[in-house]
């Protein structure tokens, strides 16, 4: 045939180099064995180092980032294994076959490259994040953390456009291929059936798997959120009935609602966006994971009213602090923006309306949820979601704050007269010990049998009240007599004070001052508290001997250490002298100290240590009473024992003690001791106050008010008709004592409530007299605003 | 020399010319060709390693080269504007007229004729050029034989009016 043999006679040959053919064989061998090797040689690298990690990291949202890059690890390396193991076509076998191997092929690497986002990508991108996220808040390092995660997304968006670019060119080597013609006489080969299985599954793409998805990244938040709101409301409101429990878990419900809304948005509804509907849900997530955590750590531990500013001062963000609620706004005009986005892709793609109509039932979700909770057992900083609460409360605190500052402070004492009678004075705080939890109350618990035995030679002040639940709070009210600011720490940097203290006052007449503390000097500011308070001398644990002596918490030895500075400052005296003892063992952590062993008082382990703590003290005070005897300077000494303010263990919901408004807290141990003064006792009977401790010292050193006046009223006198208190943080909580009732104001966080404390001494049944509650919240938010 | 490489000489030996024009119908540029024929001679080594006599060398060497050849063409796609030529333009005569041209000239023709088909109509042509018998092209392209018989019948038809004017039968 002239055809055949017109095309046959092109005999040019075939150029075969033997050499080479055998060199592209081995290349093509050397390249599967190198991705075999690199598959498992990631897993034999990266594993075992994440193991090591998980080890040696300690921060849980570090460490639960570790386990996130590990799962991905194992995703990564499990895809490749399983999409390498995908049968390559079969070149020598017949076309139809080849194709079909070919289009299995292909189609399988085409959506192995569409995915990566949700097998590759993502996960790792999520894992790092979370991981540097962890490490960041741990650290307080969280300048730089936007930066990292902006990186993390960038990279990750790289490696997907790169995929998807790959993808693209593979899409086009598939739609160029023959199309199948399978034998009509024949079996259908094995891989062609499989190809068409392929081809029609991947018929539906990856958006069909767009709730698991959503699922994959929004899960987390959820378990973070809803555990430990469950957890936070088991804790600190034991107890709750199936309604009640309800109505404080629905609006957190509807909050996460909302993000689920937003989620299916960015993720379900949104096909032709996915991959930056995911990532922008990634980021989404991420964000409102680091807002959330610390709120819910704070809530955790204290049981009070979130506050970001107390958040980041409890993880030790002190420069984040320090920003105040600017760091917190940026991160809600973050979520805003991420969620704007989100919502403007969904409104791009192909199902506008059911996106639009999603992103308008997540912000009705997140309205009503702002309403919560409906009755009034459960406060609503307990039910509201945290970052919904701290939104609509706290993120005018600066204003508040200026409010607060711009508050009128008393002019104090300008002058005092020289003493008549110039005795010492040594002034012992206790911290955070509050009447109830010494035996001078009549049911407390047997923790200061000193303190008990030495009451009954002393004056003694059985209700004594703080004016703010803080350490540096009750030195102003106590050793300058008046009212200090109830909020910042105006005390600590902005010096000098608008009044004068007792030791630069008794420093004028000759005094000699010192003030020791177990603590480190730097801890809550008090090197430059007791500068501004006119003390001459000053000693932190740092210039004390530390040998022998055990951490009593986070940042304070045992208050035995100060004996030692102590006798060495007093041998050198010869005049008049004025100590302060910051004695810090019963503050928070409450380690369990073994000089005087522990005893069992309560069941509460955590409570029990600070008794023993408490216990602590009462042997401290004891010793260095004993001192003062020693070096015959105790006949000479007024001793001021007195509580900065008492420590609540959810007594009434929040634990700690800077926003309880109850006698836990509100109410201190105070007696004043000079020997041979009142060798029967003497007791202060009526509503005293922190403020009167000035007064009396004036009054017991015979020395006059030159200029200026205090606000407290000399223990010697006639009690207060009325005692004014406020929480720390501003606009939390405060009270009202008077000699009948006791009215608690939550600025709105739950129900106001009115006490007669004679016949509920421990606040458990809130009396329902409105015009008498309606009185004292007025006359209350009067003396807040300063108009007493 | 071992099995494959005794296996292969054989294979270069029956199927050589025919490899070469067969990339030839795949492939026009003369470097890409070059590779190709390349690429086609290193995955028939790896293929002959896996050879067991279901097939002739020959038909083994043709399906290793067509399935090469047609992936090579898919990946190909992106540089290639023009659309493919339909079967029937096979049969178009050449612009001038035959008894002017020499025998290399009309080859010529013929193979750009053949480059310009679609890959499955190509496959087929390139096959029925080469002389194979409505069984052996069945046995490479996997096409049933009454197919391949009905398909190979046009195209003889349409070479014919090319190069002669004459219709078969």
């Amino acid at each position: 045939m002239d055809e055949l043999e017109l095309w046959q006679e092109d005999d040019e040959p075939l150029t075969v180099d033997l050499a080479a053919i055998r060199a592209g064989s081995e290349a093509l061998d050397r390249k599967v064995r190198r991705r075999n090797i690199l598959e498992i040689g990631v897993g034999v690298v990266m594993l075992p180092l994440l193991g090591m990690a998980l080890v040696d990291v300690d921060v849980p949202l570090a460490r639960l980032g570790l386990l996130i890059l590990v799962a991905a690890v194992v995703l990564v390396i499990a895809k490749l294994w399983t999409g390498g193991r995908h049968p390559l076509p079969d070149p020598s076998a017949d076309s139809a076959t080849w194709l079909a191997g070919s289009r299995a092929y292909l189609e399988h690497q085409i959506r192995l490259l569409r995915t990566v986002p949700f097998w590759y990508a993502g996960p790792i991108v999520l894992g790092c994040s979370v991981f540097t996220t962890g490490l960041s808040v741990d650290g307080g390092e969280l300048s730089s953390l936007p930066a990292y995660l902006a990186a993390y997304v960038l990279v990750g968006l790289g490696v997907v456009a790169l995929n998807v670019r790959a993808a693209r060119a593979l899409e086009r080597e598939l739609a160029a291929l023959p199309p199948a013609e399978p034998r009509e006489d024949a079996e259908e080969p094995e891989a062609g059936r499989g190809a068409r299985e392929e081809v029609a599954e991947s018929g539906r793409r990856v958006p069909d798997k767009s709730w698991l998805i959503l699922l994959l990244i929004q899960l987390p938040y959820w378990v973070l959120v809803l555990g430990s709101k469950i957890g936070l409301l088991a804790k600190h409101l034991p107890g709750l009935g199936p309604i009640a429990f309800l109505d404080a878990l629905w609006p957190q419900l509807l909050a996460l609602t909302a993000v689920a809304l937003i989620g299916y948005v960015g993720v379900v509804s949104n096909r032709r966006f996915l991959v930056a509907g995911a990532v922008a849900q990634v980021f989404l997530i991420v964000l409102l994971c680091v807002m959330q955590s610390p709120l819910l750590y704070g809530m955790d531990q204290s049981g009070s009213a979130v506050r970001w500013t107390l958040a980041a001062w409890w993880l030790q963000w002190n420069e984040v602090a320090a920003d105040g609620s600017w760091y917190m706004t940026q991160r809600y005009i973050a979520v805003a923006c991420v969620t704007g986005l989100t919502v403007f892709l969904g409104a791009m793609g192909p199902n506008r309306a059911r996106a639009l109509g999603a992103a308008a039932l997540a912000v009705v979700c997140l309205l009503l949820s702002a309403a919560g909770p409906l009755g009034s057992t459960v406060p609503r900083y307990l039910a509201q979601d945290a970052l919904v609460y701290v939104y609509l409360s706290d993120l005018d605190i600066e204003e508040k704050w200026q409010r607060m500052r711009d508050r009128p402070v008393h002019p104090g004492i300008q002058e005092l007269g020289p003493p008549e009678r110039p005795l010492n004075i040594a002034v012992v705080f206790l911290e955070s010990v509050g009447h109830g939890a010494t035996s001078l109350a009549a049911d407390g618990p047997p923790t200061t049998p000193f303190l008990e035995e030495l009451a009954g030679r002393s004056l003694v002040a059985d209700e004594a009240y703080v004016v703010v639940p803080s350490t540096y709070k009750a030195h102003i009210a106590a050793l300058c007599g008046v009212e200090p600011y109830f909020t910042g720490d105006r005390e600590i940097y902005d010096a000098p004070f608008d009044f004068d203290c007792l030791p630069e006052l008794l420093g004028a007449h000759g005094y000699d001052t010192a003030y020791f503390t177990s603590s480190s000097r730097e801890a809550l500011g008090w090197a430059h508290l007791t500068k501004h308070m006119g003390y001459a001398t000053f000693l932190g644990h740092e210039d004390m001997d530390t040998t022998g002596f055990e951490w009593a918490n986070m940042w304070a030895y045992e208050d035995d250490i100060m004996l030692a500075p102590s006798r060495a400052w007093l041998e050198e005296r010869t005049g008049p002298f004025l100590t302060t003892y910051m004695a810090c063992a019963p503050h928070y952590e409450y380690l369990a100290t073994t000089r005087y062993g522990q005893r069992a008082y309560v069941a509460d382990e955590q409570h029990n240590r600070y008794l023993n703590a408490v216990h602590y003290t009462d042997r401290f005070v004891e010793n260095l009473i004993d001192q003062y005897e020693a070096l015959g300077l105790a006949d000479d000494t007024i001793f001021v024992i007195v509580g900065d303010h008492g420590e609540g263990f959810g007594e009434h919901v929040p634990r700690q003690h800077n926003a309880v408004p109850y006698e836990e807290v509100l109410r201190v141990p105070l007696l004043l001791h000079l020997p041979g003064e009142w060798p029967e006792g003497h007791v202060a009977d009526g509503l005293r106050s922190q403020l009167d401790i000035t007064p009396t010292l004036a009054s017991l050193l015979q020395s006059s008010l030159a200029a200026g006046s205090v606000q407290g009223q000399s223990l010697l006198g006639s009690p207060h008709e009325r005692l004014y208190t406020s929480c720390l943080y501003t606009h939390t909580c405060g009270a009202v004592h008077t000699p009948e009732r006791k009215f608690v104001h939550h600025f709105g966080d739950r129900t106001d409530e009115l006490f007669d404390l004679s016949q509920d001494p421990r606040e458990t049944r809130p009396l329902d007299e409105r015009a008498r509650s309606e009185q004292l919240r007025g006359d209350f938010l009067d003396w807040y605003a300063g108009g007493l | 020399m071992d099995e494959v490489e005794a296996r292969f000489a054989e294979t270069v030996r029956v199927a050589g010319p025919l490899i070469a024009r067969t990339t030839r119908g795949y492939e026009a540029e003369p470097q890409r060709r070059a590779e190709l024929e390349q690429e086609v001679l290193v995955q028939l080594w790896s293929a002959l390693a896996r050879f067991r006599g279901d097939a002739s060398l020959k038909t083994y060497a043709l399906r290793v080269t067509h399935n090469v050849c047609a992936r090579h063409v898919s990946r190909q796609i992106r540089d290639r504007s023009e659309p493919y030529a339909d079967l029937e333009t096979l049969g178009e005569a050449p612009d001038a007229p035959e008894d002017h041209l020499d025998r290399a000239r009309q080859r010529a023709l013929l193979l750009e004729a053949v480059q310009r088909l679609a890959p499955a109509d190509r496959q087929l042509v390139l096959l029925y050029l080469e002389g194979l018998s409505p069984a052996e092209i069945a046995g490479v392209t996997g096409l049933s034989r009454s197919n391949v018989t009905t398909r190979t019948h046009r195209i003889r038809a349409l070479l014919r009016t090319r190069l002669g004017g004459r219709k078969d039968g």
